[in-house]
């Protein structure tokens, strides 16, 4: 026998079908909501088993021991958000909501995970215990660090000023460490929460941009985002992922979240400071004699930088980075952190810079040694040759969309005109790489490889509209766009001020294919209504203010 | 336009379509004299392996059908007898097999003349007559042949569907005229004929898996365009004019180009630099009118009270023929007369068969020329980040000027485990670009790129990635030997001489 029910138990032991049970256990529902009013002679004997798992289940005995009261510091978060359609920009998918957690961290304050609220439309904070909702904004959300902070909105009614009052900011652990144990809260459906054991087992830099992943192997499942835990009850780390296999949880450490709070109250807003190069580890002993870095064991080659990087301006192919910002890298790309050990440069990089700062970086190159200075910048996402676009952060921060705004487009003659993303790419499901035009797969995988002015993007022909204006053309989709109206373009901005300085599209260049597609001039006015109330599209164009 | 811009072409090799024959029924057949020239045929096929180059398959035995036509020859698919190391051909009622040599192979019509020696095979064979034209939608067909491996001839019965053009799943690049049966058409069917009033208009040869009462054969101006050919002892294939044109319906685009009339030409939107029309047409001409019929602005002619494509003129033809255009350049119509040939294609990316597949091996790392065996090999791995570029190079090689100066992209495809290459395993699946500052071109730069070292380095450098592999010069030399033992192949390098390739 269970000695926890819930009420989604409840709800699938009516689906498996009891007759007798039926009515019955639906007043159990009310019973539960309503306090013990219901006379429960009337029960059926079988009834009366599952009666018992929910008397439980009510605050009473079988909860283990009460714990500090987190009721006061973890919040409950609902977020309801909607995503635009990735391969229609002007269609916006119906809402959904999902649920996570945030841990209140200052007055008014509090912090979850940039993947919870991302594309957020609403975001309520809710008292576990009172049920109480407050209505929170995003105060900052960054996709790469995974991290967003909310603040309560200003419109709350008393009650919920009452319910803010109360909450109880919880203060952050100086550090972690591997082996550390910490304390994971859960918050049951019953408003209770439940706290379990988990072990730091990793400490770990991922190559993304996300500088440093707690691994903690944990006693129970950790369901929602944003899961806080504890060490020594101070906020250790919240959580990003969770590996039912394994039985690990993905967490931010408290040292990010830390920065990340920081950063956002003092604006602008930073962000995690990036270098802008790829490199390769240098163990093969043969390539090490090639290039003259015998004498010392470490080092790791430079193979690309990213225009408009730090890096680009200093570093280039070939060379050997020995030690970065005065620490030596060894040559597999790990250094040794002061406090957290073997890591990966990637977080000596981000971890412990803010963009803005110049780091000096010890080469070789041509088998001389010498000190380059490299400034870090933040990487935007919208700077990227192909950016990826799935995650609107606010204004200035590294997502390439505003909250709630589309990509920019263009429909003329019923030709669909927008650049490039990833989230367009991966939208034609698991198997994108072999079902997308290969050529704009190559681009994306290997972007790093075109040499080109920030600003640069690949603009499409995303799809073709039909109607009677671009008959001959239908068949187009996914086609990259090489000009407009005989003029070259390198992005959308180019393709609208052509348009418009023509008065609009009248032909389209299609790389590797000749003969241009034109557009009838006179036709293209009733042409555009015509497809704009067809294909009941709200706005033909969508053009960023810059 | 359309077949340089489908990029999904070569997705094909991912969904092979299956080769397939016809169902049995009626005893009919008798009376009509046909069990007679109806063969089977047995095989033995070895396919190479493109993981493994140096070493085939396994081989492995299976069977088609064929006809007897006229001058003692066996038609059937040339899918039917690809790769095979020995041929067997056995007439309905005859009591032993009798060895049979490939006389003539069309990879890209997928046809096949077989020959056999023993004159006994032919004694009292009636050879099949080739029909005077494509039979109408609605007729009825029957298809002979051995489907499913059967030892008894099979008939099946069914009706014209359609007659289009489809990819011929043989070569996985050539399209031609198909006629569509509605019959089910089973493996083993492959290479026996389909009949219309008693004679032949096809060849049975592919299927589509997971259709029903689908059935492909190759028709007959396919069939007489390989006879033809191959009547001066030599099999060319068609010829490749080499040019994707677009439709011309829309008026805009009409307009822009300056093209008279409205229901007029098709134009040009690349031309193939290994084509027979390059430097003759240009981009932006838009065709009128091909030997003096007038293409209408969806690429068709009338012709004889039918409208065809006229592609299928063009398929008509045989090389070293001419084809004359009237063409829409500069606002003039100018009579334009292509000569027809089929250039070596090193970048057509068509299924080799026949062919030991090429490889070169330095220091346990094995390069290997791009292919389309070589793409089916690598299968999923397509799917990875580090392999894509492969499908990319193979797509776009000409629209996109991939090939600078190559006739063959040279792979590094895989690593033979050994502490000289130890440290080599990113470098796999890259396009080699020079190697010790000598650009590599195709497989057969390979030998002198690697005998001349660049200060004691073998330095290989790739495209899309500044970082180079090294090797020690002298440490690989004495490697090699010692790889060559431990994964048991016979010889370090094979590499055709040039112009072999196709």
């Amino acid at each position: 026998m269970r000695n926890v029910l819930k009420i989604a138990d409840i709800k699938s032991a009516l689906h498996v079908g009891i007759p007798n049970v039926e009515p019955v256990l639906y007043r159990l529902c009310i019973l539960h909501f309503h306090g013990l009013r219901m006379p429960l002679m009337k029960l059926t004997a079988c009834s009366i088993v599952l009666l018992t798992g929910l008397l439980f289940a009510l605050p009473g005995p079988t909860v283990a021991a009460p714990a500090p009261d987190y009721d006061a510091s973890v919040v409950e978060i609902t977020v309801t958000y909607q995503d635009y359609d990735p391969q229609i920009p002007w269609r916006k998918k119906a809402s959904a909501r999902r649920q996570g957690y945030g841990v209140v961290i200052s007055a008014g304050q509090v912090l979850t995970t940039e993947d919870l609220v991302r594309n957020q439309t609403q975001v309520e904070l809710r008292r576990a215990k009172s049920g109480a909702k407050l209505a929170a904004t995003v105060l900052e959300a960054d996709d790469q660090l995974n991290t967003a902070l909310l603040t309560f909105s200003n419109s709350v009614t008393a009650n919920a000023v009452a319910a803010a009052n109360a909450l109880l900011p919880m203060s952050l652990a100086d550090t972690i460490r591997r082996d550390d144990r910490l304390t994971i809260v859960k918050l049951e459906k019953t408003g209770e929460f439940q706290t379990s054991e988990g072990r730091v087992v990793e400490l770990s830099a991922s190559a993304s941009p996300r500088p440093l992943a707690l691994k903690v192997l944990t006693q129970s499942s950790i369901d929602g985002n944003g899961t806080p835990a504890l060490l020594n009850g101070q906020l250790a780390g919240i959580s990003v992922a969770y590996d039912k296999k394994t039985q690990t949880g993905l967490f931010i450490p408290c040292t990010t979240l830390r920065r990340f709070i920081t950063d956002a109250n003092s604006p602008p807003y930073k962000g995690l400071a990036w270098a802008g190069f790829q490199f390769e580890p240098l163990l093969d002993p043969v390539k090490r004699r090639y290039l003259g870095v015998t004498e010392t064991n470490g080092g790791i080659v430079v193979t690309k930088t990213t225009p408009g990087s730090g890096a680009a301006e200093v570093l280039q192919a070939g060379d050997v980075i020995t030690a970065w910002d005065g620490i030596p890298i060894d040559a597999q790309g790990y250094y040794t952190d002061t406090d957290f050990g073997r890591l990966r440069l990637a977080y000596l990089i981000g971890g412990r810079r803010a963009a803005g700062d110049s780091v000096p970086v010890a080469i070789v190159r041509d088998r001389k040694p010498r000190t380059v200075q490299v400034l870090l910048k933040r990487q935007r996402d919208r700077d990227e040759f192909i950016p990826e676009a799935i995650s609107p952060g606010r204004p200035g921060s590294a997502g390439a969309l505003r909250p709630g705004e589309s990509v920019e487009y263009l429909v003329e003659g019923g030709l669909v005109l927008r650049e490039l993303t990833g989230n367009y790419l991966r939208a034609s499901g698991e198997n994108w790489k072999l079902q997308m035009n290969p050529r704009l797969v190559y681009y994306y995988l290997h972007q790093d490889k075109f040499a080109r002015q920030p600003g640069d993007h690949v603009v499409l022909l995303s799809m073709v509209l039909p109607d009677s204006i671009n008959i001959g053309y239908q068949e187009f989709h996914d086609q990259a766009v090489t000009a407009v109206n005989g003029q070259p373009i390198r992005n959308m901005a180019d393709v609208f001020r052509v348009v418009d300085s023509a008065g609009g599209l009248r032909r389209v260049t299609l790389l590797g294919c000749a003969v241009d597609l034109a557009l009838d001039k006179a036709a293209l006015t009733e042409a555009n209504r015509r497809i704009a109330e067809q294909y009941r599209i709200p706005r033909l164009r969508y053009q960023k203010e810059r | 336009m359309q077949a340089i811009l489908r990029y999904g072409i070569l997705l094909v090799i991912t969904w092979v379509a299956v080769t397939v024959g016809l169902n049995a029924q009626a005893a009919w057949l008798g009376k009509h004299g046909f069990r007679e020239s109806v063969v089977k045929v047995y095989t033995t096929i070895q396919r190479e392996d493109y993981a493994w180059p140096w070493q085939p398959a396994a081989p492995s035995s299976a069977s088609g059908s064929g006809f007897i036509i006229g001058k003692k020859r066996i038609l059937t698919n040339a899918h039917v007898v690809s790769d095979a190391r020995f041929i067997e051909v056995q007439r309905e009622g005859q009591s032993r097999r009798y060895p049979a040599e490939v006389a003539f192979i069309g990879h890209d019509c997928d046809l096949a003349v077989l020959t056999v020696r023993d004159p006994e095979f032919y004694a009292e064979a009636v050879p099949m007559e080739l029909g005077d034209g494509l039979p109408d939608l609605n007729e009825e067909v029957i298809a002979l042949g051995y489907p499913m491996g059967g030892e008894r001839l099979s008939l099946t019965k069914g009706v014209v569907s359609r007659i289009d053009y489809q990819l011929y799943t043989h070569s996985q690049v050539d399209s031609h005229l198909v006629i569509q049966v509605d019959a089910a058409i089973n493996p083993g069917n492959s290479g026996g004929p389909v009949l219309f009033k008693g004679r032949v208009v096809g060849v049975a040869f592919q299927g589509i898996p997971n259709a029903q009462n689908l059935g492909y054969a190759i028709p007959l101006p396919v069939i007489r365009h390989f006879l033809t050919d191959i009547e001066d002892g030599v099999y060319d294939g068609y010829p490749e004019p080499g040019i994707s044109h677009m439709e011309t319906p829309n008026p805009a685009m009409r307009r822009n180009l300056g093209l008279p009339g409205n229901d007029t030409g098709v134009v040009i939107s690349f031309i193939d630099p290994f084509g027979c029309a390059i430097g003759i047409l240009q981009t932006n001409d838009t065709l009128l009118a091909i030997d003096g019929h007038a293409i209408a602005s969806d690429g068709t002619v009338r012709l004889d009270g039918q409208t065809i494509e006229y592609v299928e003129l063009l398929e008509r033809k045989q090389c070293g023929e001419t084809v004359a255009f009237k063409v829409w350049r500069n606002g003039q119509a100018l009579d334009i007369s292509v000569p027809l040939a089929n250039r070596n294609d090193p970048f057509a990316f068509r299924y080799a068969y026949e062919r030991r597949p090429e490889y070169f091996i330095m220091g346990g790392l094995v390069f290997a020329p791009l292919s389309r065996g070589l793409l089916m090999a690598a299968g999923g791995e397509l799917n990875q980040w580090y392999a894509h570029h492969l499908l990319y190079y193979a797509t776009f090689a000409k629209v996109d000027g991939l090939i600078s100066g190559r006739d063959q992209f040279v792979v590094l495809r895989n690593r033979l485990a050994h502490p000289v290459n130890a440290y080599d395993e990113p470098y796999l699946n890259k396009i080699v670009r020079e190697i010790n500052g000598l650009p590599i071109r195709n497989m057969q730069d390979l030998p002198s790129a690697f005998s001349n070292p660049t200060n004691g380095f073998h330095v290989i450098r790739f495209l899309d990635d500044p970082d180079p592999l090294i090797l020690d010069a002298t440490e690989t030399a004495n490697a090699d030997p010692v790889i060559q033992r431990r994964y048991n192949i016979p010889e370090i390098s094979h590499i055709e001489p040039a112009g072999v390739r196709k």
